[in-house]
């Protein structure tokens, strides 16, 4: 516990590198305007791994998005503000948004199967953004790519920086991507489920050199995931995300240990766990609410089994306890035992 | 056990195969592609190497030997003012296979570049190009070409260079398919991952256009240019047959046909109108087999 506690107060010296400033993006569709991202606020600090978890349409690679800036339309951030170093993104040129991409932020996507171009060599890929941004000639580049792909643990890369991606496997081909993402040394590394994809020795490899390169560059890495197990395994910080808000957030052994929104305590009670076989998995029961029109109280209550009439009124506010747990929901902010 | 092995690492250290090369080489096992290119090839050979065989190339026009008809001197005869048909074939050749390929090179440009730029950046340039190519299609080609023949000729524009001005407007007025073609083409290709992580690296669009979206591209232009070659010399033939193609003395397929126009021609000298006939046929046939055999090569469905 005592390690612990002065591992915290190390990252909580370590510098803000993003903030999201209730954020708000919205989809307008014909059959309404949906609330993908409705007001989240946290943090990412330099070095830091944080996990953001929830199911599907909860929000989590439309928040990723937001910060590239790379929602496009119907899509539209409507209001808040995300400082990355400092500087608004949400009020940055076209240009210096495309410094910012590939250079300071890189990104790596869930397929690595369709992520690549299938026309171009994986060298030239990768030589791309060092061209672009590090204004480097061709055959520099070209040397750095090859050292790339020797980083990302792909062995014999002077032969494969003329490969084509068709010619790689799904680990191969991530691995590339990553190596694409980190040419240019970014501060910050975006990954949007980048195991769900691929198979579960390959995931543990993947995840393996991503906290080694992470480690070595001293980059913050934003790790988005439906897996409670890579959560586990990789981050310092937990954010939960449903219906585009943020339900509770926390340090990972907080999250795991004391999860406080009936939500996340539901996700850790789905997680199977090893030596226990029961009849059925457990599920939350019900469905994830329709994103057009949510209602104005918390969106969890139809399926929550703690459910209290205040739930049915109004949003709950967010609250904070002594260690810096946040959570939205009435009993948290009651105090309540269970 | 070991031939196996051996084999196998010969297998991996095979240069890493280009999608280019694996679609020539899908092309080049294509028995009626072959036919067709060897056709094709023997048609260019024909007529631009021929005329330096040909023991007529200096002869003037002869009007005694006028309309004769095939002979050992005259393979396939003499036309109305004595010259050899063999040797206006070949020269014939040169122009129309010539205004076929340059026509088409305006047409992959014009349509090509117009059908990239709208697909990529949507929106109002792409409303008021694809507004623009629906106009040039609504308008029928022919009135549009015998208005412009009209006009050049009351222009008086050297007829010399009236060849090139025909490239012009054939490709100006095909371009529509293709950049249709290419726009619906970019428009599914932006929605695909690559393009979403080529933005996420912050690339210019130059580089999204020309590396990225171009090379995905450039097998359907490739085949549909090779087809629009095909289209260019017909519509040449047409123009010229019309009289307001190339002019004479400049021979040219569809110009010999429409020399021998005439109801004496067509009745008692074929050797005028068939052997420009069967050139236009058998050109534009080999071409269009090609284009077929290079869609189906780079079609990745067909992988075998």
């Amino acid at each position: 516990m005592a390690t612990q506690l002065t591992e915290r107060r190390k990252a909580e010296k370590r510098q803000t590198l993003v903030e999201f400033k209730d954020l708000q993006t919205i989809f307008e569709t014909e059959a309404g305007t949906i609330r993908a991202v409705n007001g989240v606020s946290f943090q990412i600090r330099e070095g830091e791994t944080v996990c953001i978890v929830g199911e599907s349409g909860s929000g989590k690679s439309v928040t990723a998005l937001s910060l590239m800036r790379l929602i496009s339309p119907p899509g539209k951030i409507v209001g808040g503000e995300i400082f990355f170093d400092g500087k608004d993104v949400l009020k940055l040129s076209e240009r210096e948004m495309r410094h910012l991409r590939g250079n300071q932020v890189g990104m790596i996507f869930q397929e690595p199967m369709t992520s690549l171009n299938p026309v171009l060599t994986v060298g030239e890929q990768i030589m791309e953004p060092l061209m672009e941004h590090r204004l480097m000639t061709k055959s520099e580049a070209r040397k750095q790519a090859i050292g790339l792909i020797e980083q990302v643990g792909i062995p014999r890369a002077a032969e494969i920086v003329d490969a084509y991606p068709h010619e790689l496997s799904g680990g191969m081909r991530q691995r590339i991507m990553i190596a694409i993402a980190l040419s240019c040394d970014p501060k910050l590394l975006i990954a949007d489920e980048p195991t769900t994809a691929l198979d579960v020795t390959i995931q543990a490899q993947i995840l393996d050199l991503l906290r080694k390169l992470k480690e070595e560059r001293n980059m913050a890495l934003m790790l988005i995931t439906h897996d409670l197990g890579v959560v586990a395994e990789m981050a310092d910080y937990v954010i939960v995300m449903y219906g585009g808000r943020i339900v509770e957030e926390g340090y990972v052994l907080d999250i795991f240990r004391n999860p406080r929104h009936p939500y996340t305590e539901g996700l850790i009670k789905a997680k199977p766990v090893i030596g226990r076989r029961t009849e059925r998995l457990y599920t939350i029961p019900g469905q994830v609410p329709n994103p057009i029109n949510l209602p104005n109280h918390c969106y969890f209550a139809d399926r929550c089994p703690y459910v209290m009439p205040a739930c049915l009124e109004r949003y709950p506010e967010t609250t904070v306890d002594e260690r810096g747990h946040k959570t939205a929901c009435f009993r948290c902010a009651e105090g309540a035992e269970r | 056990m070991t031939i196996a092995t051996e084999s196998k690492v010969r297998a991996v250290k095979r240069k890493a195969d280009s999608p280019w090369k694996s679609a020539w080489r899908r092309f080049i096992r294509n028995p009626m592609a072959i036919a067709a290119l060897t056709m094709l090839t023997v048609i260019v050979l024909f007529s631009f190497v021929g005329p330096f065989f040909s023991p007529y190339k200096d002869a003037r026009i002869t009007v005694k030997n006028a309309n004769q008809p095939p002979s050992a001197e005259h393979w396939l005869g003499t036309d109305n003012l004595g010259r050899d048909v063999v040797l206006r074939l070949m020269q014939a050749g040169q122009i129309s296979l010539l205004v076929g390929l340059m026509a088409t090179g305006v047409i992959l440009l014009l349509g090509g570049t117009i059908g990239l730029v709208s697909g990529f950046y949507g929106g109002w340039v792409d409303s008021i190009f694809m507004r623009f190519a629906d106009i040039m299609f609504a308008i029928p080609t022919l009135p549009i070409l015998i208005t412009f023949g009209a006009i050049l000729s009351d222009l008086k524009f050297p007829p010399d260079r009236r060849i090139y001005l025909v490239m012009l407007i054939i490709g100006l007025i095909s371009w529509m398919g293709l950049s249709r073609l290419v726009r619906s083409q970019v428009l599914s290709l932006k929605e695909q991952e690559f393009m979403l992580a080529a933005e996420a690296l912050g690339l210019r669009d130059r580089r999204k256009l020309f590396a990225h979206l171009l090379p995905n591209i450039i097998p359907i232009m490739i085949v549909s240019g090779t087809l629009g070659v095909a289209g260019a010399i017909l519509l040449e033939s047409a123009l010229s047959f019309l009289g307001l193609g190339v002019i004479p003395p400049t021979p040219s397929w569809g110009q010999m046909l429409s020399a021998a126009n005439n109801m004496v021609d067509f009745s008692k000298r074929p050797w005028l109108w068939i052997p420009p006939g069967v050139m236009i046929l058998i050109t534009v046939v080999s071409i269009n087999v090609i284009g077929d055999a290079l869609r189906d090569a780079f079609d990745p469905k067909m992988k075998r």
